[in-house]
């Protein structure tokens, strides 16, 4: 064996990958030559300093919520069911093929045309009408028209002023199963929440990581940047999953009556998140239900810092002030449930831009 | 009676036994967080990044089908966490991310690599040394070489299960892994040769 051939057995020396004749043809080589033996010393150096190299203890994490979705999925997967996250992982071909074969059954293709052919004969009439009618295309449409809509325009704007849930990591769109999970299994989710001690399962340190501010966050700075360190933004970043919890959890929380706690959970999730917003607006009405007013005000005020929620909270201590004025406080706990059955089971057809936030975490929690 | 395999205990929780992904749980935490910890460089996010990981198990655990090993599997995962991580970071442009350690307030303190039984003053110094030096050594190496790197010398995964999780062939994973060998040493001689200059 010569240097060349030993070079290239190098690292399977070290790493006695090498076995048989090699080995010891590589080993009698070594041996006798000094400038391999170098090389050789040099790598088995550095790597008995990292071998020497203290590791971090493992700090003892609770599992809580993990083992409790482990067991849900056994449970599943013992009753011979797919995997929870099937839905999502349904090829785009599986249903457009699905949808073919709907709209090419015999009464959904009668129906298709019937309305193809009236359409085209009303599109006939229109641009006849529109090249009777004078050149006023071309102007701008009254506003009587626009306001005449409201509804419509309510819905156009919708998907973007309303709360949407946080979204999981993105291994690949199909990996964003919790967000479904939840939605599945309310009931199961609820119970597991509840079993969960506030500090939640990803420790306790996200709320003194969260960014200040939600302008700082909406420009891609995290707190991160602001200390010189690195993603802190846990709740937004790699544990949208753990942000989707927390909220559950908070929920859950808010539901039962305890207001402390679940205020302290919606304050382990990054401020001025989506999630955050919900959960802390979830422990305000819980602080409302239970007469702290002065508390109730407290979370809406600190809400109002952050331009997600600020809209929400400030229609939130309007109402407050209105119910105090007129000494009414109306079903705040049916409100959390209801709340929290919107979160756990998201409109079965989400509007176009909702679902493309769901697949694109990067378009709702982070700008750039 | 011989400990099961990580794909028996599979099997038993495709099966219904949730005990079964606990076992996997507790043997695998350990060296996936360390994996995170030295990847993210943050005991936070190593901690989320951990529970994700596990996560993940359990709601594709239908996918694994036994034909690599499991432990091929969860680091592929955790890889793939981590990178989505990385790119965040990058999107959030943290400067930060090339820093040295010291530099980083909210990192991993010094005194978390210091081992929890009760260790002299100058035991803790000489662990923080090291530390120091080794931790600014990785510096030096790219994301490539510094996952490979890791995942051979701190996980104790063979180059052919490696090259599995990363997608590249063998013979790539060696080539990085020689490039890491080489910086690393480098850059300890480099360190060394400063610190000989200083002392004296």
């Amino acid at each position: 064996m010569n240097c060349e051939t030993l070079d290239n057995l190098l690292l399977d020396l070290l790493y006695d990958e090498v076995e048989g004749d090699d080995k010891r043809q590589a080993q009698a080589h070594l041996n006798g030559c000094e400038g391999c033996q170098q090389k050789f010393a040099g790598m088995g150096g550095v790597r008995q300093m990292f071998q020497a190299m203290p590791e971090p203890e493992l700090p003892a994490l609770s599992y809580q919520a993990l083992l409790a979705e482990a067991n849900t999925a056994a449970k599943k997967y013992a009753q011979g069911l797919a995997s929870p996250n099937k839905k999502e992982t349904e090829s785009f071909w599986a249903k457009f093929s699905a949808g073919m074969r709907i709209l090419w059954s015999p009464p959904v293709a009668v129906a298709v045309g019937v309305v193809l052919v009236l359409g085209v004969s009303l599109s006939l009439n229109t641009q006849h009408e529109a090249a009777q009618t004078p050149v006023v295309a071309t102007e701008p449409m009254p506003a009587s028209i626009v306001i005449d809509t409201p509804t419509r325009i309510e819905a156009a704007i919708a998907p973007s002023s309303t709360i949407a849930p946080a979204i999981p990591v993105a291994f690949s769109p199909e990996e964003n199963i919790p967000k479904i999970e939840l939605a599945t299994e309310a009931d199961e989710t609820l119970a597991k929440a509840r079993l969960e001690a506030p500090r939640g399962m990803f420790g306790g340190k996200l709320a003194e990581e969260a960014p200040s501010n939600n302008k700082a966050q909406g420009e891609g700075v995290g707190a991160g940047d602001i200390d010189g360190s690195f993603g802190v933004d846990s709740a937004a970043i790699p544990g949208n999953a753990s942000a989707e919890l927390f909220t559950v959890q908070t929920m859950a929380l808010a539901a039962e009556g305890k207001c402390p706690e679940a205020e302290k959970t919606a304050r382990a999730i990054s401020a001025g998140t989506a999630s955050w917003c919900q959960s802390m607006q979830a422990s305000a009405k819980c602080f409302e239900q239970s007469k702290h007013g002065e508390q109730t005000k407290a979370l809406y005020n600190e809400m109002k810092s952050f331009d997600s929620c600020a809209a929400e909270a400030e229609k939130a201590l309007a109402a407050l002030n209105k119910s105090q004025v007129g000494g009414t406080d109306t079903g705040t706990k049916s409100t959390i449930r209801s709340d929290l059955k919107k979160k756990a089971k998201p409109d079965p057809a989400p509007k176009a831009a909702d679902k493309e936030n769901v697949l694109d975490p990067f378009k709702k929690n982070i700008s750039f | 009676v011989p400990e099961p395999t990580d794909e028996a205990l599979m099997e038993q929780y495709l099966k219904g036994d949730a005990k079964a992904f606990e076992a996997l749980l507790r043997r695998h935490e350990r060296a996936v967080y360390h994996f995170l910890f030295r990847m993210v460089r943050h005991k936070q996010t190593s901690e989320d990044l951990l529970q994700d990981t596990f996560l993940r198990v359990v709601h594709h655990a239908k996918d694994f089908q036994g034909r690599s090993k499991f432990t091929t599997w969860v680091f592929t995962i955790a890889r793939n966490l981590c990178l989505d991580h990385s790119r965040r970071q990058k999107f959030r442009k943290h400067a930060s991310l090339d820093a040295p350690l010291s530099d980083d307030k909210d990192s991993a303190s010094r005194v978390d690599f210091v081992p929890s039984r009760e260790a002299s003053p100058q035991e803790e110094l000489s662990a923080k040394e090291l530390m120091a030096r080794l931790d600014k050594a990785m510096l030096t190496l790219s994301e490539d070489q510094k996952e490979v790197f890791l995942l051979r010398e701190k996980s104790g995964l063979p180059f052919k299960e490696i090259a599995e999780i990363v997608g590249c062939p063998e013979n790539t994973v060696k080539t990085r892994m020689r490039h890491a060998l080489e910086k690393l040493q480098k850059a300890l001689e480099t360190e060394r040769e400063e610190l000989a200059k200083v002392a004296g």
